[in-house]
């Protein structure tokens, strides 16, 4: 086979926040799991299983964040995502019926009952409700790359002065990593790209090859990256390398104005029955009586208004607009690659991360915007290959060495997203705690099995805390009292258990009912604190 | 917005730390607590040492510390517990001091907690060009290198290294729940 003149790395980050609430009945935002499950990730599996059906060749990049494992990996959320599918099927059944004299909707509402049909026939019994096996499955044979992130997603750069707490997160991220897929990770995703030295040396004692940044974590480097973003480089003293996002690709597909799924053909993600239809009708598919989406949507976007009159979906034509976006977006990154093989000294490499959960969710044709983007890049040209960056450096082992500009994927392409003046008020209290639990950790050498829990959970609690999720959802307008309950609640948790641990009488009932509502990580062990710099060396015992 | 639930947490956690964090090439976000304790015995040497009995102000002191150390400007921060920062000049270090600025008949500055040390990122392309070009084996085996070292390729053109904008952010899936 012939070299190819470039090389596209596909990436999807998988990530939800942990949300498990098992002291209610029903939780409104754990539905962000289950609408994943229905929209994004079982689409995902099929669109993967069709691949292999018809033997396409196809090598895609992906990260699976711990707490979405965790998530997937949970008896409580698997039971309660196959009661809410089921009631979804009974809901849209009831949607066939009401549409019955409406053609356009009626059939939009049989697509429903299949689409929910579909998606409790594989979650149930195709994948015996484990999806991250699932998953797995395709890395071992060799189609997916599965790459590791951080413990909790924490946004790094602004966890902790002192890095004790950076490294806490990459530590137990790969620990969890290789406990979900039994291998090590080659590759990290930094939470929201958010990168800045020494974190490449802390993935370079996990073993960990490459991390993904911003664009400008290559374009800003120190010296030049003589490639730009079209080739990694490594980082000085760690030698891992870093990739960096293309930027056309990426405004392709995110753009709020240029990007595909603003087209008016595909489907409107605001217009919902759950705030469309008559609130005592949709009521008991409501979680906690609040209008919220349900996950029957029934327009397509239409035109440029947000507000305007919408007019019915149509799956043929919002399929076929896909298949077309999917050629464009091929053609694009051939005359990109061409481009750059006249200029560079070998074949370039264009990084296009996205989110997963935009994938079938936001944009409900991406999973199909995908299936026929894989099928046309195997089989209608050959300019380029898809790789993951672990091939990439397997065929180019020779790379610049410079030192990555500190950058996020996020809004102006730094922090500003998770310090502001609607969430800033959180570093305090995250360092603050931090600290009194690696000064506990220092203190207690030999704890009797209870303390041992109760810093095992004090340690749960405050990496729950860090996730990036709260400070993101404190920055926009929706649910920001939940992520600021969910920070203040993890916070005072920690806190109380270090209080308790420190005055000797530890509360076991009420350590008994956090272990069990906040169960992430079962096997976390605090001592993976003692390695902090901050947390000082132990003496051997008698010493 | 904060909202009250049953898990408030300290207004105060009766220690003394400034903390610096970069927001991005032109700002930083300074917070600090500082114990009644540290401050009065802060305001009590002050005076002493700088004889006078003059208004005692908390202070936040700035350095810029890239090449030396160079003092930059002090800000007042009566009841304050944070500040947001903003330079001109990107590619900076800094780090910061907060005390008592004492007048009296001499003015002097007492310190109460040192900050930690902060780079802001350089916020467009670099001039160095100079290229090493090495494997990973090479990195760590320098003894190889000029055995087999690749030879540097040329640099992609400078509009490349300029176009950066950002808005191709993700959307985030926690943000796209309600109607418009």
């Amino acid at each position: 086979m012939t070299e190819p003149a470039g090389y596209v790395s596909i990436v999807l980050h998988a990530h939800l926040p942990f949300i498990r609430h098992p002291e209610h009945p029903t939780f409104l935002e754990e539905n962000w799991l289950f609408e994943a499950i229905t929209d994004c990730y079982i689409p995902l599996l099929t669109v993967f299983r069709g691949l292999a059906r018809d033997r396409v060749p196809w090598r895609l990049t992906m990260s699976i964040t711990p707490p979405l494992a965790a998530m997937l990996s949970d008896s409580l959320l698997q039971d309660r995502y196959v009661r809410h599918i089921e009631g979804l099927i009974d809901l849209a059944r009831r949607e066939v019926d009401r549409t019955k004299d409406d053609p356009a909707f009626n059939r939009l509402a049989h697509m429903y009952v299949e689409r929910f049909t579909h998606a409790h026939r594989m979650f149930n019994d195709e994948y015996g409700r484990d999806l991250l096996s699932a998953f797995a499955l395709w890395q071992q044979k060799g189609h997916l790359e599965i790459i590791a992130s951080a413990a909790t997603h924490g946004y790094l750069p602004l966890l902790d002065p002192n890095f004790d707490w950076v490294k806490a997160q990459i530590d137990i991220g790969v620990e969890a990593y290789r406990r979900a897929f039994g291998r090590r990770p080659k590759g990290f995703w930094l939470p929201e790209c958010g990168y800045a030295p020494p974190m490449d040396e802390m993935l370079a004692a996990n073993d960990v090859r490459y991390f993904l940044t911003e664009s400008h974590g290559l374009l800003h480097a120190v010296p030049r990256p003589r490639h730009g973003v079209y080739g990694p480089i490594y980082c000085p003293s760690s030698g891992v390398a870093a990739f960096a996002r293309d930027i056309e690709s990426s405004k392709q597909v995110w753009s709020a104005t240029e990007g595909y799924p603003g087209d008016f053909d595909y489907r409107e993600f605001y217009r919902d029955i759950g705030y469309d239809l008559d609130y005592e009708y949709v009521r008991p598919w409501l979680k906690a009586d609040v209008r919220s989406n349900i996950g029957i949507k029934y327009y397509r976007i239409t035109g440029p208004d947000g507000h305007g009159h919408k007019k019915p979906y149509d799956p043929d034509r919002a399929r076929e607009k896909a298949a077309l976006h999917a050629g464009n977006f091929m053609f694009n990154r051939e005359l990109q690659v061409k481009h750059l093989r006249s200029l560079m000294d070998r074949p370039s490499l264009i990084v296009a991360p996205y989110d997963a959960e935009l994938f079938g969710h936001w944009w409900f044709e991406g999973p199909q915007w995908l299936d026929f983007l894989l099928r046309k890049i195997a089989y209608d040209q050959s300019t380029f290959r898809l790789a993951t960056p672990s091939d990439y450096l397997e065929m180019f082992p020779s790379n610049q060495v410079a030192r990555p500009s500190p950058s996020s994927w996020g809004y102006n392409g730094y922090s500003e997203v998770w310090l502001g003046g609607s969430n800033d008020w959180i570093y305090r209290h995250l360092h603050m705690t931090g600290q009194l639990l690696l000064d506990l950790v220092r203190q207690i050498d030999w704890p009797a099995p209870v303390v041992r829990r109760a810093l095992n959970q004090a340690l749960r609690e405050l990496l729950l805390a860090q996730s990036s999720d709260w400070a993101f959802i404190m920055s926009t307008d929706t649910h920001v009292p939940y992520a600021v309950k969910r920070t203040k609640e993890h916070l005072s948790n920690c806190q109380e258990l270090c209080r308790q641990i420190a005055e000797g009488h530890v509360d076991e009932h009420r350590l008994r009912q956090l272990e069990s509502r906040h169960n992430i990580f079962p096997w976390l062990d605090y001592t993976v604190l003692r390695q902090q710099k901050g947390a000082g060396h132990h003496p051997a015992p008698g010493a | 917005m904060h909202t009250s639930t049953k898990y408030d947490l300290p207004a105060a956690y009766g220690v003394t730390f400034l903390t610096l964090l970069v927001r991005d090439p032109q700002c930083i976000f300074a917070f600090w607590e500082v114990s009644a304790d540290d401050r009065r015995h802060a305001e009590q040497y002050a005076r002493r040492q700088c004889s006078g009995d003059g208004q005692a102000r908390l202070v936040l002191r700035m350095y810029d510390v890239t090449n030396g150390e160079k003092y930059l400007f002090d800000i007042d921060v009566t009841d304050e517990q944070s500040r947001y920062i903003f330079f001109d000049a990107p590619g900076r270090t800094y780090r910061a001091s907060i005390g008592v600025q004492t007048e009296g008949t001499i003015d002097c500055f007492t310190v109460i907690a040192e900050s930690n040390t902060v780079r802001t990122p350089p916020g467009r392309p670099s001039d160095i060009m100079e290229a090493e070009w090495m494997s990973f084996q090479q990195l760590f085996h320098p003894e190889t290198v000029g055995k087999g070292a690749s030879p540097v390729p040329k640099s992609l053109p400078l509009h490349f290294f300029w176009h950066y904008k950002s808005d191709a952010y993700s959307p985030g899936f926690t943000s796209m729940e309600g109607s418009d």
